[in-house]
């Protein structure tokens, strides 16, 4: 029998000081509009104070992960859109895993501090996580490597000075840190409905020196995953920061939205919707901090990451969609802040897996490999 | 390794040792109870053989693990138990403690206390819980059930409906009103079973099992059957209900049933991929539900927040055992329809030993019993979230 021991659920802890305040504003649908329109889709001002406080704690910082997933949370209810996940979290993660000493002081100190900016390529345009979704290949020459492919989606790249890609190379995977000036090196803005500077970056035989490898070459694969891992952590908690956001957005106006004299939120079929949209939010919350708890006392993940994403994606996307339903016709306005949280949720199925994915992970790990095709 | 029940890590380390020492006593004293097979008993076993489990567990302290509240690790503990006897099939969800603790705890005299609650946690006797009537369910000030007072004592007569183990109960705690019919006057008592009056009609489920109908004939009951204070029933009720289990023990059918589909997908070649998602969707709600279980265990006691996440606990996993007991037999097809009662011998070609089969029949009534759902939302969209109570008659 799979042994499971009740335990007390784990508090959130605080957000740094002056973070709450520096989102005031926001959800600032206006704001939100402003910044979709032009790369690299985020605003660049308020992430350099960011890093430069020391809001977001480094990956290496093991037993301050929570202020890091706490953070992530808030800016999903704020729906502020930010490189933390793909730029800070995944390049970080990554660089922390799969890099020796010389790649820490290189890359993830500038990284941190935000010297330089970073972004993470992972998957082609196919969009697959397995181990044969990576269609960068890198060919060793003479000098160093060269690079032919591409790796896509990739949110906020426009603006980034160094491209943290995963390529092929012979049986294995390697990370290499690209700078973006690189000769042969392209970078086209995706139009997604996330609004979140999703790029496309074509590497046209780009001649790299053999320094560019992030640790060892053909060994990144494992590193990375474990990178992923810790970065769906975080997703899943901006995820539920945005359906609370949208929660609390709904039962505001359940509350304040009367029909034939009554408040809308008099009536059961409303009440329902709002008890399994909170069910949801605190579901997917309690699983966040928890899955966050086991980081900080380095415990082993196995399939905690997986399962939170297989959990969080579709329900906090069904609570988006709820509090579209109960807002009505009003809500569908892009001045009105719903849509920034739908759009959000929706963006982070597919990033480093969807459900779908991430399920079949753990029917592997839990069933074997399936024979019956 | 030794924890001081002061540090932080206590809770993990008592529910460690107690979990594992409970796995321990739990297969070693279920693995006889194939000869003790009773299909009439919701427990699907015979009640020597639930007596035998019940003592014997009682002599070990663990029914009573935990208890009063103030023990580091209470709540814990018996989320622990109630999880892991669900788990093991044993005949020890529904013990005298878990039915009836609370109140007896709670509410209890000095005389009732002495005798009860050790004979409770060691297992000595049993009891069952009859509040509701044919017109009064989750809606319990209706209920109809008198307690006329008699030369000092009571007289009590009404019937009651959806008692769980009535047959086998040594005492039951039921209330009836003690003042006019539509007022809150109500009062609780603890019947001896064996009293004149007391009469127990088994009522066959559509799982087989029987659920009970307790008949009170003018009962005479002595003033030292009132638990608690005359006319105050309701707010027992009240109080019991929100000190109502975490669900853990829903937790405990689900992993048990998740673990029989897993044996099934894994001996069918795996299983195909629709099954095998299913599968993993379901495994993933297991763990939301576990969340939930313990969020509500740990919420501060009598607040709006503790209600609404017993609630939502609730909720969640009574309709999580029905999307189990729906996906293990569709993804069995012919053989999933193949139904046998718990401890029976196994009817080929059935999947799972039928055991599906009867989940899909068993797990109808968790969303009705205890609050039905409805109701559950209702106070999940009010005590958590603040929505308006529509005005009830």
């Amino acid at each position: 029998m799979t042994s499971v021991r009740p335990l007390p659920p784990v508090s959130p802890p605080p957000l740094p000081p002056g973070f709450e305040e520096s989102l005031r504003d926001w959800p600032d649908p206006a704001a939100a509009e402003a910044l979709a329109g032009v790369a690299p889709g985020y605003d660049t001002a308020w992430w350099r104070t960011a890093l430069g406080r020391g809001w977001f704690p480094s990956p290496d910082r093991r037993s301050d992960f929570g202020v890091l997933v706490r953070a992530a949370e808030r800016l999903g209810a704020a729906a502020m859109p930010t490189p933390l996940l793909n730029g800070f979290v995944l390049g970080g993660f990554a660089l922390l895993f799969a890099g020796d000493a010389r790649a820490h002081r290189e890359h993830l100190a500038p990284l941190v501090s935000g010297e330089r900016r970073y972004a993470t390529g992972l998957t082609g345009r196919e969009g697959s996580y397995a181990p044969d979704g990576t269609h960068l290949v890198a060919r060793p020459n003479a000098d160093g490597w060269v690079l032919d492919g591409a790796v896509c989606f990739v949110p906020h790249a426009a603006d980034a000075d160094v491209l943290l890609v995963l390529a092929r190379s012979g049986d294995g995977h390697t990370l290499f840190a690209v700078d973006t000036a690189a000769v042969g090196v392209s970078t086209r803005l995706l139009p997604t409905l996330g609004r979140d500077g999703q790029c496309e970056i074509a590497m046209n035989a780009v001649r790299l020196p053999a320094a560019a490898v992030v640790g060892a070459p053909g060994e990144a694969w494992p590193l990375v995953q474990s990178a992923v891992d810790r970065t769906l952590i975080v997703q899943c908690a901006d995820m539920v920061g945005a359906a609370d956001g949208a929660l609390r957005h709904t039962v505001e106006h359940v509350k304040t939205r009367h029909q034939w004299g009554l408040p809308l939120g008099v009536l059961q079929s409303v009440q329902h919707r709002c008890a399994d949209m909170l069910t949801d939010v605190t579901a997917c919350r309690d699983a966040v901090y928890a899955a966050a708890a086991l980081v900080e006392a380095g415990e082993p993940l196995g399939t905690t990451a997986s399962v939170l994403k297989a959990l969080c994606a579709p329900r906090c996307r069904a609570v988006s969609a709820a509090a579209h339903q109960l807002a009505g016709g009003e809500g569908i306005h892009a001045d009105v802040p719903l849509h920034l949280w739908y759009r959000r949720i929706k963006a982070s199925e597919p990033m480093l897996g969807g459900p779908r994915f991430h399920r079949s992970v753990l029917s592997d790990a839990l069933l074997g490999p399936s024979t019956t095709g | 390794m030794t924890v001081d029940e002061g540090q932080p890590g206590y809770a993990r380390h008592a529910v460690e040792v107690f979990a594992e020492e409970l796995d321990e006593f739990l297969a070693a004293v279920m693995a006889e109870a194939g000869e003790h097979a009773d299909p009439a008993d919701l427990t699907g076993l015979d009640e020597p053989f639930e007596r035998r489990v019940l003592g014997t567990a009682g002599t070990r302290g663990m029914l009573g693990i935990g208890l009063p509240d103030e023990v580091p690790a209470g709540p814990w503990l018996r989320a622990a138990f109630d999880f892991a006897v669900a788990a093991h099939d044993a005949p020890l969800v529904d013990t005298a403690v878990t039915l009836a603790g609370f109140s007896v705890a709670a509410f209890a005299n000095e005389e009732q206390h002495a005798f009860f609650l050790p004979r409770m946690t060691g297992g000595e006797l049993t009891m069952c819980v009859a509040y509701s009537e044919r017109e009064a369910g989750s809606d319990l000030r209706a209920l109809s059930a008198t307690a006329v007072e008699e030369g000092g004592g009571y007289v009590l007569s009404g019937v009651k409906t959806l008692v769980t183990g009535a047959h086998k109960a040594d005492w039951c705690c039921t209330v009836a009103r003690t003042g006019p019919l539509g007022s809150a006057a109500m009062t609780m008592f603890l019947v001896d079973m064996a009293a004149p009056g007391v009469r127990v009609v088994r009522r066959p489920t559509m799982n087989g099992w029987t659920l009970d109908e307790v008949h009170f004939d003018a009962v005479r009951l002595p003033p030292g059957a009132v638990l608690g204070e005359p006319g105050r029933a309701w707010r027992q009720l009240a109080a019991a209900l929100r000190a109502e289990r975490s669900g853990m023990f829903h937790l405990g059918f689900a992993r048990h049933a998740l673990d029989g589909l897993r044996r099934h997908l894994r001996e069918t070649g795996g299983g195909d991929p629709v099954s095998r998602d299913a599968f993993a969707a379901l495994e993933v709600d297991f763990t939301a539900g576990v969340r939930l279980a313990c969020r509500a265990l740990s919420a501060d006691r009598g607040s709006s927040d503790a209600v609404a996440q017993a609630s939502m606990a609730k909720v969640f996993a009574t309709e999580l055992l029905q999307r189990i007991a729906q996906e293990a037999t569709e993804a069995a097809g012919h053989q999933g329809m193949i139904h046998a009662p718990l401890f029976a011998p196994e009817p080929a070609p059935a999947a799972a030993g039928g055991r599906f089969a009867w989940e899909y029949l068993e797990r109808v009534h968790g969303t009705i019993g205890a609050g039905a759902n409805e109701l559950q939302r209702d106070t999940i969209a009010q005590a958590g979230l603040g929505l308006p109570t529509a005005r009830r008659k």
